[in-house]
């Protein structure tokens, strides 16, 4: 009997090894600063929406396609990169009021977990810290697509949106008509994998 | 909003402070009847009016949240109550002249390292700064309040608070910009409200309460700000209040009591219109498009 599953065990080895090594297999992907951005969009006075971006960002996750479940993201935004086409605008948005880029000159994202949804499409859950304030999200994430880059470079990418109450993480200044409490955020990242 | 901005901002403390002093001066009169128990009332309550209008409207401002602070900035709150309580001992007529100092260095080294914001390098300058700062203006102001020079010191921080809210408005931050907006409303309740409790008693309160709240704002206000507005802007603000010293001085103390004010008031408000002008000049510099 003891001898019957040893064997069993033995036979069995290979499988959980290479189960497990799936893990082990996920690329690392480093984010390209370049061809990733974080934009976002709030409300002004309920007519129209104003548009800004992060110009500094940078980041790293690991991907396997055959097991998306083990993705891990890290991505972080330099809060003073802030830029809205309008340089007064800027300095406003960067100073206590809004972002306190002096205090707290990153953005954080750093996801917990990952299950799949359909076919490129996941749900991520992760830690967002803003303002020194740390609050769990969960945002679909999908997949844009890899494939060969420049030279021998292998490209993977990923897009998504969502929404964020600026208050909850400390950002209270003129939340109501004027500018909406409510902000959409759209992070498209493109990683090269190392 | 506008609306509920200029209520909150600017009628409440003139309101609160107002109604405050006469609180406390039918208090006074209503449970002391002899005139050593009416003094030993007013006494301690100096800081009060100021203190409780400004805190007040921070908070209708700023909400509760900033009673547990997340960032530096709030930590303003915190100052603002230890330099009310601490402030009531240190300008209590009776107090002695060691204790006073003592109170006094304990006081403004404590709101200091309340207020400065703990990443800004080299953090023990600015802590031995500000905190020497605060004390070498309550030491001045509080010195004309004793010899009666101080009828105008309420007037002296609101013009310098108005001073401070251009400043920090053009610099582009507008909270703080409101805050001392509220200061400068608080300073005027007092110089109204004074009238029902103790004249003396309160610009005592004015100064110590005014003395830490006023240079507390400038400095993290140029701490934090991204904008073209020199740093001598805000230390013309902070500074502008000593300009009232001018009034312990030989020929202008010996002035008629409203004469002397406008001498202080005008003492003080050159450095401030210095400080204004500099910092539109700046921003209109900086100016783009419509923001």
């Amino acid at each position: 009997m003891t001898a019957r599953f040893s064997l069993v065990v033995t036979a069995l080895l290979p499988i959980f090894a290479a189960a497990g090594a799936s893990e082990v297999l996920a690329d690392a992907y480093k984010v390209d600063k370049t061809h990733s951005s974080i934009t976002f969009r709030i409300k002004h006075f309920r007519a129209s929406y104003c548009y800004g971006r992060f110009n500094q960002v940078k980041g790293s996750f690991d991907f396997d396609p055959a097991a998306p479940e083990s993705m891990s993201l890290e991505i972080e935004a330099k809060a003073k990169s802030l830029d809205t086409n309008d340089s007064k605008r800027d300095k406003h948005l960067k100073s206590p009021d809004f972002f306190n880029a002096k205090e707290f000159p990153k953005m954080t994202f750093k996801s917990t977990s990952v299950k799949k949804l359909e076919d490129k499409l996941f749900e991520m859950t992760g830690d967002m810290t803003l303002l020194g304030t740390t609050k769990s999200i969960t945002v679909q994430l999908e997949h844009v697509g890899s494939g060969k880059g420049m030279g021998d470079s292998y490209l993977t990418g990923f897009v998504t949106t969502f929404k964020i109450k600026r208050s909850d993480f400390g950002m209270d200044f003129m939340v109501g008509k004027a500018l909406s409490d409510e902000v959409e955020v759209t992070v498209a990242i493109e990683g090269a994998r190392q | 909003m506008l609306i509920k901005l200029t209520l909150l901002g600017a009628i409440l403390p003139v309101a609160a402070s107002v109604l405050l002093c006469a609180l406390l001066g039918w208090l006074r009169r209503r449970g002391a009847t002899a005139l050593a128990e009416q003094a030993c009332f007013t006494d301690w309550l100096g800081t009060v009016p100021i203190g409780v209008s400004v805190g007040i409207t921070y908070l209708a401002l700023n909400g509760w949240a900033g009673i547990l602070p997340k960032q530096s900035w709030q930590w303003l709150l915190h100052g603002l109550v230890w330099a009310t309580l601490m402030g009531a001992t240190f300008c209590h007529p009776k107090v002695s002249l060691l204790l006073r100092g003592i109170i006094g260095i304990l006081a403004s080294g404590v709101a200091a390292w309340l207020v400065v914001p703990a990443w800004q390098e080299p953090v023990a300058i600015w802590i031995l700064s500000l905190g020497v700062g605060v004390l070498l203006l309550w030491i001045v102001l509080d010195r004309t309040t004793r010899c009666g020079a101080g009828g105008a010191i309420p007037a002296v921080l609101l013009l310098s608070a108005v001073a401070g809210g251009v400043v920090l408005e053009r610099a582009g931050i507008a909270r703080f910009a409101q805050m001392s907006g509220m200061l400068a409303a608080a300073s005027g309740g007092c110089l109204v409200g004074s009238r029902w409790f103790d004249r003396r008693c309160v610009d005592s309160g004015v100064v110590v309460v005014g003395g830490f709240f006023l240079p507390a704002l400038m400095l993290i206000g140029h701490l934090n700000h991204f904008s073209e507005v020199p740093g001598t802007a805000f230390l013309l603000v902070a500074i502008a209040p000593f300009f009232a010293v001018l009034g312990l001085l030989g020929p202008v103390k010996r002035l008629p009591s409203l004469k002397r004010a406008a001498v202080q008031l005008l003492a003080v408000g050159a450095p401030a219109a210095v400080a204004v002008t500099l910092a539109v000049l700046a921003a209109a510099a900086e100016a783009e498009g419509g923001y």
